[in-house]
């Protein structure tokens, strides 16, 4: 038969449109409306899942969010989920969910076991126990029996989406008190964001039996959304949970997607006001064995029986300590179900009570509480005493309806550092001292009934519309009917601390006997009781046993609950995807790719590319030709022929104004002053600790006008430093900077044959070496172009960096290969550059140094003892460690097989055959085949390495262990005759 | 949504170099709410002094002019665009303005791309990207921002076009225009669906 549980009618499920799904292999039927838990509950299954540590069956606690032991997985494959909450999932056609615990199967655990022997695993035994051999022997085995769920190891398949948004007012959760606030303020004119976790709005709306100005609760939320989505600057979000109020109150939400091809939208919310109508959440009562299947909380009952027609049970005994539960007892009794009893725990109990249950015939039973329970896969009885202890009886059953007060969602006002206090009527934290722009209302409040609510969710809003500049009377808030006149009053806890076995937290498996040790072993503040007994850490972060665990720790310590506090609530207050979080921003959009100005052309020639934050050419390919034959035939070409180089990327940044030199000098270590216009001098920048961060060539177009060429990968970093040091500590300085590296495309030719490329493309630079010497620079036009070039060389060839307007470079790269052709030219990429001046020994900051260099280290220290006037860095330079002998500085390493290959991060062992375990000396830079002098070469940071010219070391090279020599760091061309062909 | 990368073989080898480079010349994306598409011809200069000057706009944000119009990014830099001057006439204008002694004028055209986004989901597509108000902007009258967008730096120009629609420049790194395209391509469809559910937000 199926759905052996649902009632014949009622409910706003659809069914006209029935649902297929499968739970554990087995399928069952639901109807559209549905969620999970719903459905399961209607096809009569009790056992959803085993509990965290002992194993013990879970059946459904809750309707909601705060759901600690329905936990299941939904979904195969990559598109599995763990973890999910059934009451939260969505019932759609083909849905397959399992239960995520138990071994070989939720209905027989093996690992039951745990529970029979529960007295070895009480909180913190990790802590004590296991420890022969090793923690480490038993540690596999622990974790695998408990833990929630299992992580997913295909790419996540889904994809999600973020969006930015401002609004006036934020109304967090669209129960009544949310649904007044929100027609209010929308009538006002505020940009009003109402927000649902729900599938559908209204919050207790859709399920309580209210009546609002004489029509059914559900017709009055249709009524207020039409109204809603009419206003122009509303915007309403349901299956949206707010998951967390960071600084300034930005705050984030989880919209889970529809027939939607995203899986879940990420919004962060810019705010000026948040309201919070988040409600707030039944608690259970604590009494022995108050986890099995079949004990549900009262409002839950009234959920699954009002708005899904689903019967949770057929014999039922509802205990409570305070008046919501009754509505329980009214709404089964109109579905004709038989309630056994009202265990209440207070003296008495209202009159208005006492009647309606005299008219139902309902025994009641006042002054009592729960001594325990019986049954296995579900309840089958409670025991019952009075306050004292002293039996009264038994009652068979098959549903408990529990209510032990309410406990208001303060979650996100914690998040904002909103403070609490406990309220003894209700027994409940309720919120006290409020951060800026932050507004609650409602069941969030601590404020019950409904009418009461509701006009007070109006004065809000209005106070918050006159704040906002948009003042308005206040509307009148419908007149409602409801069964009972609620109270806020429920009785204070009275525990029987004598019998352990009594669950808080039923999400972690903690019971009162865990408490209980907590505070026998000392650790009786709150923040120590919760994370030594875990109580509050699992996924549903406590929501329906903090209270209840608070309240215990008082009782157990002799102090109100008050004195005790709460553990602080932090986001997320669900757990949120880390790939809303990802967003878009994975793969391909991880990080912004930028493109060379002849990007195009490039791609034409075959050139293999690579991400240097710009996607740059590494080599260019002939036909079949492999990397390796490609590189090396490059650089030969630029040694015996000519080369292009595309540096578009490199850094250009113009200074200019009177105190230009001035600035810069103080920037290099390198004389600037002393620059004449038109000339071009190679500088090291340092850090305040003398460390070197840059260099790059500084190139004087005039007496007020200067062009850095800066590490492509440092531009922005540059230019920010400068504007750093002008603007806080120099701003005395008449000198602007300004970035202008994509206004230019700038192409190396490199080679004996450099001149004659450039001259045949048609210049009115006079190119000779008298006019133009190396170090030089000059502007005027090539190819009709406005171009600036620069004698500079990274190759150790005669060279020419020709500074074009960017739109004309792939034009300007084609013109060059036609010109060229005559002269043997071929493109060259990084990795032909990069051999290139490690042949020449040229520094390349980031490889030859490290966060320690300083220009000592690499030769460069006379410049910087030379210079008289101040640089940053300079006084860090006289410091005694950047002083001390001994220090790793830069030289050449050839082996002495030309042929045995070296490579970057080998380290150096001074003297020959030398094996680890030693302490390093050093390290291999940069390392290369060099096709120029057919042998492997290399730089490195060697201790004392200049004095170490000719000597003997030792590489250790992964695991293998070679020889080299100390050479100097110049291994082509030392007297640079080539720069000048 | 899945969209396609822009190949280098997919691009028209028959369009100008100097517009290929970015790989979007020509190339428009129309939705349900919104158009997109690389906004060619500018002359942009941009101008920077120590000290404001006389004529243009001195708090950040504010707009000024016809065209050129002279946007202020922070005080002491401004960016002057025009649809009709050339970047040498747009340089001139400038510096026939009473500047003070510190000041100068460089033509920004090859190094910024400027794409155009108009309609109801044009404020939706940006605020997928970047934190700002761009919902509120449509009745905040001419202005400018800068900001970050998927860690590029975008100056955001709100003004209205001549049929007195909203329309949003975005001026960016040219090195970037490519992937900036890619990104807002894949964000457009989300756009086009917020704007539909939220219509008059």
């Amino acid at each position: 038969m199926t759905e052996p549980a649902r009632l014949q009618s009622g409910g706003v499920i659809d069914r006209r449109k029935p649902i297929t799904f499968r739970f554990n292999g087995k399928t069952y039927r639901g109807y559209e409306g549905d969620n999970l838990a719903s459905a399961l509950l209607a096809n009569g299954v009790d056992v959803f899942a085993r509990s965290f540590k002992y194993h013990r069956p879970r059946g459904v606690f809750s309707a909601g969010e705060e759901e600690p032991c329905a936990l299941v997985e939904t979904g195969e494959g990559a598109s599995r989920v763990p973890t999910c909450r059934a009451p939260m999932v969505p019932l759609t056609e083909g849905l397959v969910a399992n239960s995520q615990t138990g071994w070989p199967s939720v209905d027989f655990d093996l690992g039951r076991v745990i529970d029979f022997t529960h007295g070895l695993w009480p909180a913190g035994f990790y802590n004590k126990t296991f420890k022969w051999p090793s923690w480490q022997s038993w540690e596999g085995l622990i974790r695998k029996s408990a833990g929630l769920g299992r992580p997913l190891t295909e790419p996540d398949p889904d994809h999600y989406e973020q969006v930015n948004i401002h609004c006036d007012l934020l109304i967090c959760g669209s129960g009544p008190a949310g649904l007044m606030a929100a027609l209010t303020a929308g009538r006002a004119g505020l940009r009003v964001m109402l927000v649902e976790q729900a599938e559908h709005f209204g919050g207790s709306l859709n399920w309580e039996q209210y009546q609002l100005d004489g029509k059914p609760c559900t017709e009055w939320v249709e009524q207020v959304l039409e109204q809603l989505r009419a206003m122009k600057p509303v915007i309403t979000l349901q299956r949206t949970t707010v998951t967390g109020i960071y600084d300034h109150n930005v705050t984030t939400l989880l919209q889970r997607g529809q027939d939607t091809d995203w899986r879940e939208c990420f919004w962060t919310v810019r705010p000026k006001h948040i309201l919070l109508c988040s409600g707030a959440i039944e608690q259970g009562l604590i009494f022995p064995s108050n986890d099995r299947p079949g004990i549900m909380l009262a409002s839950a009952v009234r959920h699954y029986l009002n708005r899904y027609a689903v019967r949770p049970g057929n014999r039922v005994v509802v205990a409570t300590n305070n008046d919501t539960a009754y509505q329980t007892v009214f709404d089964l009794a109109r579905e004709r179900l038989q309630v056994e009893a009202v265990i209440d725990c207070r003296e008495t109990v209202s009159e208005a009570l006492l009647q309606r249950l005299a008219d139902l015939g309902t025994t009641l039973l006042t002054n009592a509480r729960i001594r325990g329970t019986q049954g296995s896969r579900r309840i089958r009885s409670v025991a019952i005493e009075d306050n004292d202890g002293k039996r009264i009886g038994t009652k068979k059953c098959d549903l408990l309806a529990v209510s032990g007060g309410w406990a208001p969602r303060v979650h996100l006002l914690a998040h904002a550092r909103g403070s609490l206090r406990f309220d003894e009527v209700s027994q409940s934290f309720l919120p006290d001292a409020l951060p800026r722009e932050i507004s609650i209302t409602g069941a969030a409040n601590g404020t019950a009934g409904l009418e009461e609510l509701l006009a007070e969710s109006v004065r809000a809003a209005c106070a918050i519309a006159g704040a906002l500049g948009k003042p308005m009377e206040q509307p009148k808030p419908p007149i409602v009917t409801a069964a009972i006149t609620e109270s806020r009053r429920v009785s204070p806890a009275n525990l029987d601390t004598t019998q352990p076995r009594q669950w808080i937290d039923l999400a972690h498996d903690v019971t009162l006997g865990d408490a209980e040790l907590a505070v026998r072993e000392g650790f009786v503040s709150v923040e120590h009781f919760k994370r030594y007994t875990t109580i509050g850490m699992s996924v549903d972060q406590g929501k329906t046993g903090n209270l209840n665990a608070f309240i215990a720790l008082g009782a157990l310590t002799g102090r109100p609950a008050g004195e005790v506090g709460t553990t602080t609530f932090r986001p997320p207050y669900t757990p949120v995807t880390l790939g809303a979080i990802a967003g878009r921003n994975i793969g391909e959009f991880y990080a912004p790719r930028r493109y060379l100005p002849a990007h195009l052309t490039h791609a034409k020639l075959n050139a293999c590319f690579e991400d240097y934050d710009w996607q740059r050419p590494d080599y260019y390919p002939l036909d079949k030709e492999s990397a390796e034959a490609a590189i090396q035939r490059e650089v030969t070409t630029v040694r015996n022929a000519v080369g292009v180089f595309d540096n578009s990327p490199i850094g250009k940044i113009e200074v200019c104004g009177p105190d230009a030199a001035i600035f810069l000098d103080r920037l290099y270590i390198n004389n600037i002053l002393s620059l004449p216009a038109g000339r071009i001098r190679y500088g090291l920048m340092l850090n305040e600790n003398g460390v070197i961060i840059d260099d790059g060539v500084c190139i004087r177009l005039n007496e007020d006008h200067f062009l850095v060429n800066s590490t492509s990968a440092a531009v922005s970093r540059i230019v920010a430093l400068m504007e750093q040091w002008l603007q806080c500590e120099w701003p005395e300085l008449r000198v602007l900077v300004t970035d202008r590296t994509s206004d230019w495309a700038n192409f190396t030719l490199a080679g004996p044959r450099a001149r004659d490329t450039l001259s045949a493309l048609g210049t009115n630079i006079d190119l000779a070496p008298a006019a133009l010497p190396h170090m030089a620079v000059s502007t005027g036009t090539v190819m009709g172009l406005e171009a600036r070039v620069a004698r500079v060389s990274f190759s150790g060839e005669l060279s020419f960096e020709v500074n074009v307007p960017a739109l004309a470079a792939n034009d300007f790269l084609e013109a060059v290969l036609i010109a060229g052709a005559a002269h043997g030219i071929a493109p060259y990429g990084i990795e032909a550059l990069m051999i290139l001046r490690t042949e020449k020994g040229y520094l390349h900051v980031g490889s030859d140094t490290d966060g320690s260099s300083t220009p000592d280290d690499v030769g460069w220290g006379w410049v910087a003892r030379n210079k008289s006037r101040d640089f940053i860095g300079r006084r860090s330079l006289y410091r005694e460690a950047n002083q001390a002998a001994g220090r790793k500085q830069l030289i050449g390493l050839e082996t002495l097989d030309p042929g045995r290959a070296i490579h970057a991060g080998g380290h150096l062992l001074i003297g020959k055959d030398r094996s680890p375990p030693a302490e390093t000396d050093g390290w291999v830079t940069s390392a290369c085949y060099s096709p120029t002098l057919g042998r492997y070469i290399a730089l490195a940071v060697l201790c004392s390495g200049p004095d170490r010219i000719g000597e003997i070391l030792t590489v250790c090279d992964g695991n293998q262990r070679f020889n080299v020599k100390v050479v100097a760091p110049v291994f082509y061309d030392p007297e640079n005759k080539r720069l000048e062909n | 949504m899945e969209h396609t990368r822009l190949n280098d073989s997919d691009l028209a080898q028959s369009m100008p170099s100097a517009l290929q480079q970015s790989g979007t010349a020509s190339r428009t994306y129309t939705g349900k709410t919104l158009v997109l598409a690389e906004s060619t011809n500018w002359s942009i200069v941009r101008l920077r002094s120590n000290e404001s000057i006389p004529g243009l706009p001195d708090e950040t944000g504010q707009c000024s002019g016809g065209d050129p119009v002279t946007l202020c990014l922070r005080p002491g830099e401004w960016l002057s665009l025009s649809k009709i001057l050339t970047p040498q006439q747009v340089r001139s204008e400038l510096m026939s303005l009473a500047l003070p002694p510190l000041a100068t004028a460089y033509d920004n055209t090859h190094g910024l791309a400027v794409f155009r986004l108009q309609g109801s989901g044009a404020p939706w597509l940006l605020s997928k990207l970047s934190g700002l108000d761009y919902l509120a902007g449509v009745n905040s009258g001419t202005r400018c921002a800068q900001t970050r967008m998927a860690h590029i730096s975008v100056l955001v120009y709100f003004h209205e076009n001549g049929a007195g629609d909203s329309v949003f420049d975005l001026l960016l790194d040219r090195s970037y225009a490519r992937y900036y395209w890619e990104l807002l391509l894949a964000s457009a469809p989300h756009a086009d669906e917020l704007a539909s559910t939220s219509p008059h937000y």
